[in-house]
């Protein structure tokens, strides 16, 4: 599974709210066929595929608050 | 009429002598050694036995020239059967027996034809082994040449222990070469390097290749060669590749591995059943090594995983910097933040979760430190993960170590009865396989750590045992292998005390 | 233009409500008779015309024949009632569906309108069929979509809408026989389900119950014989006791003492010429109750301690039911919670109301066809956006349509009060994306404003949408795994709990059965099971897809490729495809099977089987049993004493005593269930021991470090599993440390051969023995050969051609894959 902040496309500091908005975003693009939301940039610059239940699971991952702290470490401090 | 055949018998007997003297002369330092059949004999002997009184047999009975009585054609007749006897169980093992199939009646053949040497039909029965695999030479006969050392080489490539073949490999290399048969020069290296050339390990194959002789070997060299890339195959090498196969022995066996090199050459490279397997290469960061690198911890982390996951290895001093990198992150102070920003994000008890969070770190670290290998860096362990990389990195290896030490440490072996030669040096080379690993995984600091557990009892007091349990010329030989081992670790770890010793022990072995 | 309204629904067993929620407020929309609250019961007249609510209920006592009340314990099962003089039968779907067309009428007369979309509350423990049933009750009703909530989300919605709320919240839910607790989070206003839990077997009814156990008693002191409940008489009385504690247990919420008056005593078992003084105290009516109120606190702890928190961490708890207005109920939660109490929620509505919010977030307006008033002419426009948000600038997405007609140049949001988004460009493909401001706490009405490069306006067909300000709910987690059961006992995960709704997938599985095209008999069976252990059976079954010989043109061989996905909805429908790519076939079922019934016949089957169980058990013990067995048998005598006459009564027709015989029944099995764990106990705690020890053996040998202190790890949650007597945990444990014991025993050398022997002496099990046997001899040969790995690839394909034994096929719910 990916990082969700890169899923989301959001920093680690991302509010809820922010988390919320983005995840709203990109489902409602989605919804409406937009190709550009249906890639995204991983770790080291790759592209990866985005689907509307990466979306939603990215978002589960990140209200969370254990799993949050994780992928905010891992993606923020660690850079993974 | 018997008399009309004395002058051929006396022809055999003094070519038989002249052949026992020929062999007494090149024996080495001495005389005792077996008497070799050289190239010549190879062609010579089966025109004078067995060639000879046949044509002499069909000249008599078509001819009458020679008015042979009749005891002296049954003489002739039998002395063709025995030869024939001689012959022709070898001949259906190689030539019939084997190549269709019936590897274990071919090998019966082989055991059973009647002998005029038992060296030779050793030597015989083991390169039937090497080269069909049936069977397993048994290292308890000890003939003291070489073809002892290559029982030990088709034992080691029938465990599949190719640390072990090559260091048999490399004893074969530096026995004297007088002393080596020719049929072990050229016919035991193509089959040692055969299985490594059918799986296209072509590395393995190649550093095996090195000091045979004979079209075989030849041909095999110029296969391995255009199979590891080294050239380009043109239209010349490809042409010298198919000349050197029609002169090979097994083209049946080879004729697709040629097919397949040329059509390479060809730029018609279809996917292979057999791919070559890319020598191991450390992987390298993308980012250069953790110790500069700008690149965060956690991509390197994970990136490091992802490589593992696909069969590559990485480097020691790579990994203790990664080691280095977490201990600088898993700081007091960054606890500490991870704990409050855990609070702050309503996570139940953060300071539990920073535990299980370092030691999912420590699980990754072990999974890498299952591939690494040398270089490790000369380092002071700062911080607890980087300790845990560098104790961790040698631990395996002394555990293994450790079980073939120990009883020279104590003393309990010098008190042992010593097995068979071949066995005792296989149980050596076995500790030396497992030193070299250290060696090669944990470098100097590995190789000190179990040089003082006790290993330096193990290098010492081995041949001192063997010496003492034997002597005669292929033990002692032996013994210089182990000693001059010793020696050389004695001298890498600094330890001027063995190494005294073994250079003492070295010239009373000369002495003997 | 039509004002918004989205309508929920509280769709209770002993009343329902219908509520309205304007984009501003939720509120409770009153029935004809002015209540809030409608009973939720169905009388059918000769004609089968039905009356719903207070009228049926007043008859329900003198005409129980045509009267039928409870029936939503019944949802989901195939029973249907009977109703005497209509001579009619009804399912409970259709009862409910009175029960909800009843409300929409009143709703219709309220709004104007007849809602045509609704949000239905089912309680948290409901099982799948029963809220398919639930969602079929609905559109029987005449409603076009359903969506349903599950009812602590309902509460814990109604009580935070308006409010900023933040932190964690309990809701208490009291039933009338049931309790649910849920642990919720609110956080910047987005509202969060963690967790539930409950018991199915503890209610307001029980409270009754232990007062009415004492008043029978207190009777038999003053000399009064209640007579039994199998006679006319006694059920009369019976019924007459239950009533009569029903209103003592409401009067002593307000007062300290009061009277129980069974009149119908007069004549039966007193004499009537003294006074009977039946006072109940309410310190009396709360010491019985006491043990009931610890019962419900301690499903709370556990939810809390099963998600690391504690009562501190409570920021408030919402108490929803009728039986949650017991003072000492209020008292002692009160006490627990350190008074984090919302006094402030009518208990009765509450779920009503945050249905009809749920159903604002979703966009459900009750009347879907209300939109229509806009140009028809326009550019068509998809529009996607969220209906209700506690965002107060949430993004709006839409799409024009590029086939045919050029898109507009720019685009603009306009709000009905005037205010006015930036203008956005379109791109080439159609698409802009535009943030809007929305009235705080309120809806605002939005217009799509298109302009062309030359700003001319574009007429837009779909341009206005709405977004309720101040809302927000989070996809709702599952509640218990789903996978498909795999025919060598083996579970196919495909949600794991709390895997956010709705949520898709699909897994490819083979075939470990032959289908033959034509036959009605012979069929591809694909159980689907739902529970957290690791083998199958010990799983519930709550559906099953079939694949059977009519629907296949050609034969289906062992070993073919089926590939299974599942989905399931927001409501937690599961809906099941079986695709087979070789005969290019789907079929497609929403899973739907039946809960337990409770007709008199079910109920004197399932008493017979209890019975047999109950003999087992008891000749078990004279081998020398578990004490827990012991315990368990010396209560469950007196219970099924209880259970036939139960039965009996609801031969005679007692709806109520069938139900509480079902429940009994349950608890019985459910005892007994436990206590037999407890005999089993010995024989899992071996099958562990054996287990780990096999684990730490190969761990010790082949283990990594990291895997040997994770061994260890799951070695320290083992012994406190056993130490608890906690099967799920135990299992969980012992399974984390086979899984990394057979990831050492796979490094050993001789690995292959043994995997070889096994494959070897199960050969004839394999879906095409004739490719087992050919890969074994490969397998063989590559081990001789010395070539461990090439055996190890053989052994992967072996495996995927090893369906399972018979005895894993026949636990395993007869699964026709693996």
């Amino acid at each position: 599974m990916h990082n969700p902040f890169f899923v989301l496309g959001l920093d680690p500091g991302a509010g809820r709210s922010e988390i919320e908005r983005q995840g709203a975003k990109l489902l409602a693009l989605l919804a409406a066929g937009s190709p550009q939301a249906r890639r995204f940039s991983g770790p080291g610059g790759n592209e990866f595929e985005r689907s509307d239940s990466s979306v939603r699971a990215a978002m589960a991952e990140l209200r969370d608050p254990v799993r949050r702290l994780r992928h905010e470490w891992w993606f923020g401090r660690l850079g993974g | 009429m018997f008399s009309s055949l004395v002058p051929v018998l006396i022809l055999i007997v003094w070519i038989l002598r002249w052949l026992g003297s020929r062999s007494g002369t090149e024996g080495g330092p001495r005389p005792s050694a077996s008497p070799q059949p050289t190239r010549v004999t190879v062609h010579v002997l089966p025109v004078l036995l067995f060639w000879l009184p046949v044509s002499v047999l069909l000249v008599d009975a078509g001819l009458g020239w020679l008015e042979i009585e009749p005891s002296g054609v049954y003489f002739l007749a039998l002395v063709v059967l025995f030869l024939t006897g001689l012959w022709l169980p070898h001949w259906l093992g190689w030539r019939v027996l084997g190549p269709l199939g019936w590897r274990r009646a071919g090998y019966w053949a082989v055991v059973l034809a009647p002998r005029l040497s038992m060296r030779h039909h050793v030597g015989s029965v083991e390169t039937y082994i090497a080269a069909f695999g049936v069977g397993r030479p048994r290292p308890d006969r000890w003939w003291g040449d070489a073809w002892s050392i290559f029982t030990l080489a088709v034992r080691a490539r029938g465990d599949g222990a190719e640390e072990r073949l090559h260091l048999i490999a490399g004893f074969l290399d530096r026995y004297p070469r007088q002393r080596v048969p020719r049929r072990l020069r050229t016919q035991g290296w193509e089959l040692l390097a055969w299985p490594a050339v059918d799986r296209g390990h072509w590395e393995e194959a190649w550093s095996l290749l090195q000091s045979g002789e004979g079209r075989g070997v030849r041909f095999l060299r110029a296969l391995v060669a255009a199979g590891r890339g080294e050239s380009e195959l043109g239209w010349s090498g490809r042409a010298r590749l198919w000349c050197l196969w029609s002169f090979a022995p097994y083209r049946r066996r080879s004729l697709s591995a040629v097919q397949r090199a040329s059509r390479r050459a060809c730029g018609r490279s279809q996917p292979e059943a057999v791919q070559p397997t890319a020598a191991v290469e450390p992987w390298v960061a993308s980012s250069g090594t953790a110790a500069t690198s700008t690149v965060p911890i956690g991509r390197r982390h994970l990136e490091a995983l992802q490589a593992v996951a696909r069969g590559e290895v990485l480097t020691g001093s790579w990994l203790v910097a990664l080691a280095r990198g977490w201990d600088e992150v898993l700081r007091a102070e960054t606890q500490a933040e991870f704990i409050r920003r855990g609070l702050e994000l309503g996570v139940p008890h953060p300071s539990q979760r920073a535990e299980e969070w370092a030691a999912e770190i420590r699980h990754d670290l072990d999974t890498l430190l299952q591939v690494a290998i040398a270089p490790w860096p000369e380092v002071v362990p700062e911080g607890a993960l980087t300790d845990y990389v560098l104790r961790h990195r040698v631990d395996p290896l002394l555990d293994a170590l450790r079980p073939v030490v120990e009883p020279w440490r104590i003393g309990a072996d010098i008190g042992r009865r010593a097995a068979p030669t071949l066995r005792e040096l296989e149980a050596w080379l076995e500790l030396r396989v497992a030193v070299d690993r250290l060696d090669h995984l944990a470098g100097d600091e590995g190789l000190a750590t179990s040089w003082h557990e006790g290993l330096r009892y193990a290098a010492c007091n081995w041949p001192v045992f063997l010496m003492r349990a034997r002597d005669d010329l292929t033990t002692n030989w032996v013994c210089r292998e182990m000693f001059e081992w010793c020696a050389h670790l004695a001298e890498r770890v600094g330890d001027p005390e063995i190494l005294e010793l073994t250079l003492g022990n070295l010239e009373s072995l000369a002495e003997r | 233009m039509l004002e918004t309204a989205f309508v929920g629904i509280d769709l209770g067993t002993t009343n329902s409500a219908i509520a309205r929620f304007d984009g501003t407020r939720a509120e409770v929309i009153p029935n004809a008779r002015g209540e809030n609250l409608t009973p939720s019961v169905v009388r059918l007249d000769a004609e089968g015309v039905p009356t719903v609510g207070r009228a049926a209920q007043r008859r329900l006592e003198s005409d129980p024949a045509n009267t039928r009340a409870e029936f939503k314990r019944l949802m989901g099962t195939d029973e249907r009632l009977e109703f005497a003089r209509a001579g009619a039968a009804r399912s409970p779907e259709e009862l409910s569906a009175y029960v909800l067309a009843s409300l929409l009428d009143d709703a219709e007369a309220t709004l104007g309108v007849r809602p045509s979309q609704a949000v239905i509350s089912t309680p948290a423990l409901f099982e799948l069929p029963q809220s398919h049933a639930t969602v079929r009750a609905g559109q029987l009703a005449g409603l076009d979509e359903v969506q349903l909530i599950q009812e602590p989300i309902a509460s814990a919605v109604a009580t935070g809408w308006q409010r900023d709320a933040q932190g964690l919240w309990l809701v208490f839910d009291l039933g009338g026989g049931t309790f649910d607790a849920s642990l919720l989070e609110t956080e910047d206003g987005w509202l969060r389900v963690l967790d539930h839990d409950g018991d199915n077997f503890l209610g307001g009814k029980d409270f009754d119950r232990k007062l009415l156990d004492w008043a029978v008693a207190e009777l038999g002191r003053r000399g009064v014989e209640v007579p039994r409940r199998e006679t006319p008489d006694g059920r009369r009385v019976a019924a007459a006791l239950k009533q009569a504690c029903e209103s003592a247990r409401i009067e002593l919420s307000r007062l300290e003492r009061t009277e129980l008056l069974v009149p119908e005593l007069r004549g039966v078992g007193w004499d009537g010429a003294h006074e009977l003084d039946l006072v109940v105290t309410r310190q009396t009516f709360e010491a019985l109750i006491e043990p009931l109120v610890e019962r419900c606190l301690e499903v709370c702890r556990r939810l809390l301690s099963a998600n690391q928190r504690d009562a501190e961490a409570v920021e408030r708890v919402v108490l929803v039911g009728g039986p949650t207005l017991t003072p000492r109920v209020r008292q002692r939660v009160a006490e627990v919670f350190g008074g984090r109490v919302a006094t402030d929620v009518d208990p009765m509505t509450v779920v009503a109301r945050g249905a009809a919010l749920f159903a604002g977030t979703l966009g459900l307006e009750a009347a879907a066809e209300k939109t229509s008033a806009q140009n028809p002419a326009g550019l068509p426009l998809q529009l996607e956006y969220p209906p209700a948000t506690v965002d107060p600038e949430p993004f709006v997405v839409g799409r024009f349509p590029t086939e045919g007609a050029n898109p507009p140049h720019t685009v603009s949001l306009q709000r009905g009060d005037g205010w006015t988004s930036a203008e956005v460009g379109v791109d080439e493909r159609g698409t802009f994306v535009v943030q809007a401001e929305l009235a705080a706490h309120a809806a605002s009405r939005f217009r799509v404003i298109a302009r062309d490069s030359r700003g001319t306006l574009v007429a837009v067909r779909g341009d206005e949408f709405q977004i309720v300000h101040g809302l927000s709910v989070a996809d709702p987690p599952l509640a218990r795994s789903i996978g498909v059961a795999r025919s060598n006992d083996e579970v196919a995960v495909f949600f794991r709990k709390g895997t956010p709704l709705p949520a898709r997938r699909s897994v490819y599985l083979t075939s470990a059965t032959a289908v033959t095209a034509g036959s009605e008999e012979s069929a591809l069976s694909i159980p689907i099971v739902q529970g957290e252990r690791h083998r199958a059976h010990n799983n519930r079954l709550i559906g099953r897809l079939r694949v059977d010989g009519r629907q296949l043109q050609r034969d289906l061989p062992r070993g073919a490729e089926v590939r299974v996905g599942l989905e399931l909805d927001r409501s937690g429908v599961l809906r099941a495809v079986a695709n087979i790519p070789s005969l290019e076939l789907t079929c497609e079922e929403v899973v739907h099977i039946l809960v337990d019934s409770t007709t008199a016949e079910g109920l004197a089957k399932k008493l017979e089987e209890l019975e047999a169980r109950v003999a087992s058990i008891r000749s078990q013990l004279f081998g020398g049993g578990a004490s827990s067995l012991l315990r368990a048998l010396q209560g469950v005598d007196e219970s099924l004493i209880e259970v036939r006459s139960g039965v009996e009564l609801a031969r005679a027709g007692d709806r109520d005593a069938a139900a509480r015989t079902q429940r009994l029944l349950q608890e019985i099995d459910a005892s007994l269930d436990e206590a037999e764990i407890g005999s089993e106990w010995p024989d899992i705690e071996a099958e562990a021991d054996r287990k780990i020890s096999w684990a730490l053996y190969w761990l010790s040998i082949h283990g990594t470090e990291g895997e040997q202190e994770r061994g260890e790890r799951a070695l320290t949650v083992a012994n406190e599993a056993r130490r608890a007597t906690d099967v799920v945990a135990l299992e969980r444990a012992v399974g984390t440390l086979t899984s990394l014991g057979s990831i050492a025993c796979r490094r050993d050398e001789e690995f292959p051969l043994w995997e070889l022997q096994w494959y070897e002496e199960h050969v004839a099990e394999a879906v095409e023995p004739e490719k087992a046997v050919q890969l074994l001899a490969e397998g063989r040969e590559a081990w001789d050969n010395g070539e461990p790995e090439r055996a190890r690839k053989v052994l992967r394909q072996l495996d995927r051609l090893h369906p399972g034994t018979e005895d894993e096929r026949r636990l395993s719910f007869d699964s026709g894959v693996f």
